[in-house]
């Protein structure tokens, strides 16, 4: 449970054979390993992104969420209908752009929403209904069981404490336990997460961090109480490129260690792709898409996933890029039918005038909310529905709404 | 401290020819304030230290690098938004470092800059059509002195020229007497964009013009910028942090870091065959949005953060997180080398064969560093955070058969 480590963080991200889930599983007999100590000043090591297998168990379920928020214009509908399941030690990525509804939905897991949020629908954490249980049983499931790794750690910590004092009170707020232990312990996160000399660095501000430093610190944070998911939400958006890697990195060592699931909120569909096992596409408040990420990746089975993929400029491609046309609908008055139709280059009446549920496509773990699925199904390059030429959508032209 | 950049503009194999834009040993310094009353100048801080490059018609330059590698400070102080403490900017030969902020107002109608954020970039209380029209009543170009802030009846050629503006990014001429909260992201950026073009300029800095917007809307800017350079023949001045972007749209690459530019070149051949050590780390990390490919791919990982550029490591500067530092990239500064075809390198030991590299960088690891125990004879995981009941299947259930001395490693 959350009895501390035995051993220095240090030795144990040490890798098995044959187990999916080594971190820097190279395709040599022996596996490596990398990168003991943290950060020394120079280095480098070689690795992939891969997170360890899944577990069968669900740790969280969430059906049928609709979060809506009263506004003076109108009732926001931010979330219509999400349903997931997130198995033990699994990475559930979350794509989307701003607006569709990804944060908001998981800010409802955590019990997060402002009051004004009118929140429905069910949230089970293994099985304990999460959205019924009192405000004390809620805290002590937030940041204990189900923990949150937050964009901006700058404004995520707070300015005025220590870092250490932040992490033990993580500890504290959750266990009757000495100060002392608890500072023993936010140190023992520290070095898991790869800060250098965590001891002195538990006195620092979160100020005298870097980016890349803060967000480990958030990511220590997360995991000191021994959760079972963490939330990511948009964890590396604010950080550079080789930093983004360390900190990718880092979480799925950290979680494989902690044998957390992850739900990875983000809008970066390369960092799903390394990292997910199941990928969850959303748009105007609701899943088009879920399945598994190569099946999402390379079978898409909505054309707003279609989309998004082809908006990607590719390594070998020099020709123009292939945008979606038009702009996400706005959340208080939805078209009526499928919400992408006014955007889709499939589109036909049917579309327009009802909204496709979400349902399974050709495999049965595979599902999507489209009317026309098959027709992408038949395609043998999906993304290309949305060539301009094709679409007659030119580009931008017909984007104001 | 710039010698070797400019001795290596010598080896340019274009260097007789004029450039739209020339850059030569770019320097630009901020002071450090202290925080006594007086806030004294207590220390400088180089942002930028010694930056050469070029710009030709038609080109795309694409700047890439991390946050503080300097690669905004290059492209304002190109504007000179930021006067350079030293080096020279030429535009069609005029030197621009020099000039009178008179002069520099009718140079900057040939170069205008698009900014990253278009929440942050656009006056909310101006209409659109006052935010297109405002460089050209600064120029005298709304039709001679009819500076009526809502186009009434003498301003026709300037209300006109908004409209075609705004028609030209793909926007409707009738939105033009909205407010900026009215649009999109990528709808403002659009708005950004002929702004900027107002005046018709040669030369476009575009700072970071996509990295606000969402994926899908992205690629519909980028379009618009190579449409708009087609047509008229624009320079771009490309910063970015997003690699796969910066690939599609440009004809040459730099890659600076820590306020140089460590490698430059077409961008085939920079992003196919990265030479510095930096460029293939940076490249190796990006992700990309291809499961089996993140899957199976091998990937450089820097440790550390860039170092503090109030004091930036001696020689190289990238030597502090570099795989293949030795002894003299601590006391020489690699000079850039021209490795054919305008592929200028600045390392001491350039890398050849990627392939290789990454094999050397994993092997560098676990030699050189004694803190790593020999991969067989480490522990087994000690799974140190206990499991939760059910869920035990994780590190301290997988018990590695291979280590009999489990947690000798320390």
């Amino acid at each position: 449970m959350s009895t501390p480590p035995t051993q220095p963080p240090s030795d144990w991200n040490a890798e098995t054979a044959g187990d999916q889930g080594t971190l820097y599983g190279h395709d040599g007999p022996t596996p490596t390993v990398l990168e003991r100590d943290p950060e020394p000043s120079v280095g480098v090591h070689v690795g992939h992104l891969t997170a360890g297998s899944a577990g069968s168990a669900e740790v969280l379920s969430v059906e049928g969420l609709t979060v809506s928020f009263p506004t003076e214009d109108g009732l926001v509908q931010a979330v219509r209908g999400v349903s997931y399941t997130l198995h033990e030690r699994e990475v559930l990525g979350i794509v989307g752009e701003s607006g569709s509804g990804k944060s908001v939905s998981s800010m409802a897991v955590m019990g997060l929403l402002p009051r004004s949020a009118r929140v429905s629908g069910t949230i089970r954490y293994r099985g304990q209904d999460v959205l019924g249980m009192s405000r004390k049983q809620q805290r002590a499931l937030r940041g204990r069981k189900i923990a949150m790794i937050f964009q901006d750690p700058m404004t995520a910590m707070n300015p005025v404490y220590t870092v250490g004092f932040q992490l033990a009170e993580a500890v504290l707020s959750h266990e009757l336990m000495p100060r002392k232990a608890a500072m023993a312990r936010a140190e023992e996160m520290l070095a898991l997460v790869g800060i250098p000399q965590p001891k002195a660095r538990l006195d620092s501000y979160p100020h005298e961090f870097s980016g890349g430093m803060r967000q480990r610190a958030m990511i220590a944070m997360a995991v000191i109480n021994n959760p079972d998911v963490i939330i990511a939400d948009e964890p590396t958006t604010a950080l550079d490129v080789t930093v983004q890697a360390q900190i990718l990195e880092k979480l799925i060592e950290v979680k494989d260690a902690v044998n957390a699931a992850i739900v990875l909120i983000t809008h970066d569909l390369g960092v799903v792709a390394g990292m997910a096992h199941r990928t969850l596409v959303m748009y105007a408040g609701r899943p088009v898409e879920v399945g598994g990420t190569d099946d999402v990746f390379y079978r898409p089975r909505m054309p707003y996933t279609a989309g998004l993929l082809g908006s990607i400029p590719s390594a070998g491609d020099t020709g123009r890029l292939r945008p979606i046309g038009g702009a996400p609908p706005s959340l208080i008055a939805l078209p009526t039918g499928c919400p992408f139709s006014p955007r889709c280059p499939l589109v036909t009446d049917v579309c327009r005038q009802t909204e496709p549920p979400l349902a399974p496509t050709d495999a049965a773990d595979h599902l999507a909310a489209c009317h026309h699925w098959d027709r992408l199904a038949a395609a043998d390059d999906p993304t290309a529905f949305f060539r301009p030429e094709l679409t007659g959508l030119a580009s931008g032209a017909g984007e104001i709404r | 401290m710039s010698s070797p950049a400019s001795a290596a503009t010598g080896v340019r194999s274009d260097e007789g020819s004029e450039h739209l834009l020339d850059v030569r040993d770019l320097v630009m310094e901020f002071p450090v304030k202290g925080k006594g009353f007086f806030r004294r100048t207590v220390g400088r801080v180089q942002a930028v230290s010694g930056v050469s490059l070029h710009l030709d018609a038609g080109e795309t330059l694409g700047v890439v690098g991390e946050s503080g590698c300097g690669k905004s400070t290059t492209g304002r102080a190109i504007l000179q938004l930021h006067k350079p403490t030293s080096g020279s900017v030429r535009l069609r030969g005029r030197e621009l470092t020099t000039m009178s902020a008179q002069d520099l107002r009718a140079v900057r109608r040939n170069l205008q800059i698009v900014f990253q954020d278009p929440f942050a970039s656009l006056n909310p209380k101006m209409p659109v059509n006052d935010i297109i029209g405002e460089a050209l009543r600064i120029h005298g170009l709304w039709k001679a002195g009819q500076g009526g802030t809502n186009g009434s009846a003498g301003t026709k050629g300037g209300t006109e020229r908004v409209g075609q503006l705004l028609s030209l990014v793909g926007l409707s001429p009738e939105h033009g007497n909205r407010y900026p909260h009215e649009f999109s992201g990528g709808q403002r950026q659009r708005i950004g964009i002929a702004r900027a073009l107002a005046l018709e300029p040669e030369v476009l800095i575009l700072d970071e013009p996509v990295s606000a917007l969402d994926v899908s809307v992205q690629a519909g800017v980028v379009n618009l910028l190579e449409d708009l350079q087609d047509r008229l023949g624009l320079a771009y001045f490309f910063i970015a942090h997003d690699l796969s972007i910066v690939r599609h749209i440009s004809d040459r690459i730099a890659v600076m870091y820590l306020g140089k530019i460590v490698e430059t070149g077409p961008r085939d051949d920079v992003y196919d065959h990265p030479m510095h050590p930096y460029t293939v780390a940076l490249l190796s990390a990006a992700p990309e949005a291809d499961p089996e490919a993140e899957r199976t791919r091998e990937r450089i990982i820097l440790t550390g953060d860039v170092p503090s550029p109030l004091n930036p490591p001696s020689g190289c500067r990238f030597r502090t997180r570099c795989w293949k530092a030795q002894d003299v990239c601590a006391t020489q500064e690699p000079p850039p080398i021209d490795h054919g075809n305008g592929h200028l390198v600045a390392c001491h030991f350039p890398v050849t064969d990627v392939e290789r590299e990454l094999r050397e960088a994993q092997q560098h690891l676990q030699g050189g560093r004694t803190a790593v125990p020999d991969p067989r004879s480490v522990g087994a995981p000690v799974g140190p955070v206990g499991g939760h009941g059910a869920a035990g299947v994780g590190r301290e259930a997988v018990a590695d058969p291979r280590s009999p001395e489990a947690g000798s490693a320390s």
